[in-house]
């Protein structure tokens, strides 16, 4: 079985649009459901101290948070991710 | 099923509703609020009582991957205005509404006693916040998110809202704000301190293959607009320093357009170079216009964090109120969003106190000091007595219209279209959409209903009723927008722009955006027009749409709007801007000064606008 892609998170590039979770939960459950996405940022609006997570565990290596991250926050070793697919 | 939760304060009562109807014909978001406005609030009444309602209308698109479409609206009628009162707000509380299973909130009457409203994922209940009333924002905030979880999303009235300062905002959190025309003034009045909302659930598309193919459409011309590199980097400032340059700040109350320190004090330079620290992005927003920003050198404000700088808050407190110091700004701002109120009526009915004073026509005595502009000490301690009505303060509250109406000899100082202050930038440079739209807009005066996809910063008008082209024929062939209007504003082939007729087409397209929840930042306004957003909802929502019906629904959005305003009064004459600007010249940098408007010349373009509209023009 190949291995998944190392994710990187750079935290201080966040931007927190949360666009990563977004495309997660659709690419999981083709729908948009941020709680059920795999990949998880937190901000503390406060002090804009973010924290971001990743369920190493169910996270697919799909690489679509990486491709929808619009900051850089989010790297892969491998450039390219799947397409987004969402027939029914 | 698109659900309302209607709650009826005076009775404790919360009722599920059914909207999916009104929201299939109004599109969403501001167009199904305008709706339950014109319906449910009768002629005359209070806005701060028990008849006004309080809608808070999440944007149909909101929830889903789309670029920006995070946006909610909140209406009612205004304290300010006394006529249609909205504002629109980003953040995160929109879409978290949505994932709780609510698209619609309206609030009815007035609770006996301060209340918070929670919704957890589809489950609504209204709880004492007696422990909460006399809190500011944040300090509610933090209470809140100690009860109930850091996860939660919070829209809080302040102080502000409590005591009824007739342009009080709405917060939601910490930064983002429901701003114009005195929605948290309503929220106050109602005795609703807070909405606490939870939601961990979904928003579905119903065709998600073509969903998918806007998806990526969006994106793709959002980012390719030449304007989102700029908007990245400096947000909104972008447009300060132009502004200094065509000498249209609105300088002490809108008497200087421009200031020779500008850029090396308050311009967008020097905030990227000393202050901005990391960009900061809304829910599902690629550009992330706000920037995290921190105060480094020594002084009092050293070590401050927070989220700036807008162009607002640098027109309002650095040129209207002439603070030189971006720190000073910073803590003004900040002074608005604890407290929960509008930064440009805070800013503008504190101009028009210091003009006042500087005129003779009120006394230390009455303000209980020697206000200056340019004078820290000033603002932030009248920005205080305003949110607290404590001294010359619950004058200020009422508004620069109402204060102008009170001081004798001061009405002319107020400066305000339909007793709403004018935002940022002054008309007698550039007569240009930005600036008409004061006097065009439902809400008053204001610039964010009536920006325009062709908008030409620094080049000056061709004549008063034509703006200059500033982008190619291929550029308008390729421009999302209906063809029978690009004839009739650009002409065949394109020459320039018709000033009364973009700005009514720039008001429909921003109807549609508020409807829909998506962003009015320029590669956004620029990119998508009523064909994209008929496509998108049509693939979300499963309704049918076209670019035509689209556009008419905005039509009949505003129109409602202006039904509503009419009901309440208003007339032609309203559509006017304060005698100042047609009266007295304007000076900038290098004795340079710009003449004062001419009333036939902007009143042809009012008539003509009201042409555009199918309205009457009465003499």
């Amino acid at each position: 079985m190949a291995s998944k892609p190392e994710i990187m998170c750079e935290e201080g590039r966040c931007t927190g649009c949360r666009l990563c979770m977004l495309a997660c939960s659709w690419v999981n459950s083709k729908t948009h459901q941020p709680s059920q996405a795999f990949v998880h940022v937190d901000v503390d609006e406060k002090d804009f101290i973010r924290r971001i997570t990743i369920d190493r565990d169910r996270c697919t290596g799909c690489l679509a948070c990486v491709s929808f991250c619009p900051s850089g926050a989010l790297q892969s070793e491998k450039n390219e991710s799947q397409p987004l697919k969402g027939g029914k | 099923m698109t659900t309302m939760l209607t709650v009826k304060l005076d009775q404790g009562l919360l009722i599920r509703e059914d909207v999916t109807e009104i929201e299939r014909e109004y599109l969403g978001g501001l167009g199904v609020n305008t709706r339950l406005l014109y319906d449910l609030v009768p002629q005359g009444c209070d806005p701060l009582g028990p008849e006004n309602l309080l809608v808070f209308g999440v944007g149909s698109l909101v929830g889903t991957m789309l670029p920006t479409a995070c946006r909610t609206e909140v209406t009612a009628k205004s304290p300010l205005s006394g006529r249609f009162g909205s504002a629109n707000g980003g953040g995160s509380f929109g879409p978290y509404l949505r994932f709780a299973g609510f698209s619609y909130l309206a609030f009815h009457g007035i609770s006996p006693s301060p209340v918070m409203l929670i919704i957890e994922d589809g489950e609504a209940r209204l709880e004492s916040a007696e422990d909460l009333w006399g809190l500011d924002v944040w300090e509610a905030t933090d209470r809140i998110r100690e009860k109930l979880g850091e996860d939660v999303q919070v829209a809080a009235i302040g102080p502000a809202g409590e005591n009824l300062v007739r342009y009080a905002s709405i917060q939601n959190n910490y930064f983002a704000s429901w701003g114009r025309t005195g929605m948290g003034a309503v929220m106050g009045s109602k005795k609703l301190k807070a909405i606490v909302v939870r939601g961990s659930g979904q928003v579905d598309v119903a065709d998600r293959k073509s969903f998918l193919a806007i998806r990526k459409e969006a994106f793709e011309r959002v980012k390719n607009d030449p304007s989102y590199g700029f908007m990245n980097r400096y947000g909104s400032m972008v447009v300060a320093d132009p502004f200094n340059t065509m000498n249209a700040v609105p300088g002490r109350n809108f008497t200087i357009g421009a200031y020779a320190d500008w850029e090396e004090t308050r311009g967008r330079k020097v905030f990227e170079k000393r202050y901005k620290e990391a960009d900061v992005a809304c829910f599902a927003c690629p550009i992330a216009c706000a920037h995290w920003s921190r105060v480094k050198e020594e002084g009092p404000h050293f070590g401050l964090e927070t989220r700036g700088l807008e162009v607002t808050f640098v027109m309002e407190f650095g040129a209207k109120l002439e603070l030189t110091s971006i720190p000073e700004i910073f803590r003004c701002t900040d002074i608005c969003n604890h407290h929960g109120m509008d930064v440009i009526s805070a800013a503008g009915s504190v101009a028009f106190l210091i003009d006042a004073f500087d005129r003779g026509l009120i006394s230390e005595e009455a303000i209980g000091f020697a206000p200056r502009w340019g004078d820290f000490e000033t603002v932030s301690r009248l920005l205080e007595q305003i949110a607290r009505r404590e001294g010359i303060g619950n004058l200020l509250a009422e508004g620069s219209m109402r204060a102008g109406r009170s001081v004798p000899g001061a009405e002319r100082l107020a400066m305000h279209v339909k007793g709403v202050e004018m935002p940022v930038k002054d008309p007698r440079p550039k007569c240009d959409t930005f600036t008409f739209g004061y006097l065009t807009s439902t809400r008053g005066g204001d610039s964010l209903r009536t920006r325009s996809p062709v908008e030409s910063v620094l080049k000056g008008m061709k004549d008063y009723s034509t703006e200059p082209l500033d982008v190619d024929a291929g550029y308008i062939e390729k421009l999302d927008m209906p063809m029978r209007l690009k004839k009739e504003i650009f002409g065949d082939p394109p020459q320039g722009v018709n000033l009364p007729r973009v700005a009514c087409y720039a008001e429909n397209l921003i109807t549609i955006i508020n409807s829909v929840g998506f962003c009015i930042r320029p590669p956004v306004l620029r990119s998508l027009g009523p064909d994209f957003y008929a496509r998108a909802m049509q693939a979300v929502t499963g309704r049918d749409y076209t670019e035509e019906s689209v556009y008419q629904a905005a039509e009949a959005i505003w129109e409602l709007q202006h039904q509503f305003n009419l009901r309440e009064g208003e007339t032609t004459a309203d559509f006017c801007y304060p005698d100042r600007f047609y009266e007295e010249s304007l000076p900038g940098t290098d004795g340079r000064m710009v003449p004062p408007l001419t009333r036939s010349e902007i009143e042809t373009n009012v008539r003509e606008y009201f042409t555009a509209r199918g309205w009457k023009f009465n003499e």
